[in-house]
């Protein structure tokens, strides 16, 4: 016997009408292309808005596919979490070798590391705060 | 951790798409439990086990016995 289980809300279809994520992209788009165009440089501006473009529009159309569905559905499922935060966490480290790799190399070449370094200390600073208020919520 | 949601499924007839739906997933979260490539959180496997009106332990097999 089945129990009545609630009607789901999360289907391939809602993420196709969800597209949350491309519209942040196109905006994202908009701001730095208009940011490029305040400082001179339209033609910047215009590579800048036309590569949001593109990338708004794969996000649009490739919705139905469960990777880029995933990304840009705005309520997910747990896995989803699960993939969604690993994988937040592997950028993150790839960023901080980044950041590492590159203030040592300012460092050899005679500057201050700047500005890897003081990027490295706010995300330590940002990681260490983030620890602190989650270890009070559980 | 191995379960039987494959087997209590397929006992009910039932598709992966419309499991999905009752339990507010998506149809590849299901399919990768089934495949137990991905191990639910536990109110997820109580949801779950209750669907098919089971105990969790009846549902999943920690220690890989059935």
């Amino acid at each position: 016997m089945q129990m009545a289980m609630p009607e789901s809300k999360f289907t391939a279809r809602r993420c196709f009408r969800a597209p949350w994520l491309p519209i942040w992209s196109l905006f994202l788009g908009i701001v730095f292309a208009t940011a490029s165009a305040i400082g001179g440089n339209l033609g910047n501006a215009a590579i800048t808005l036309a590569a949001f473009v593109v990338f708004s529009a794969f996000l649009y159309f490739g919705a139905r596919n469960e990777t880029i569905g995933g990304l840009a559905e705005p309520r997910r499922d747990e896995r989803w979490e699960m993939i969604n935060q690993r994988a937040t966490a592997f950028a993150g480290t790839v960023l901080v070798l980044i950041l590492v790799v590159g203030s040592i190399v300012g460092l050899v070449q005679g500057d201050d590391g700047s500005p890897y370094i003081e990027v490295l200390g706010a995300g330590a600073i940002a990681y260490f705060a983030g620890a602190l208020w989650l270890r009070s919520r559980s | 951790m191995q379960n039987e949601i494959r087997r209590l499924r397929g006992e009910q007839g039932l598709s992966q798409e419309r499991l999905a739906e009752a339990l507010d997933v998506s149809r590849q979260t299901v399919n990768s439990i089934e495949t137990e490539r991905y191990t639910p959180s536990l109110p997820l496997a109580i949801a779950l086990a209750r669907y098919f009106d089971k105990s969790v332990e009846e549902v999943f097999h920690a220690d890989g016995n059935a």
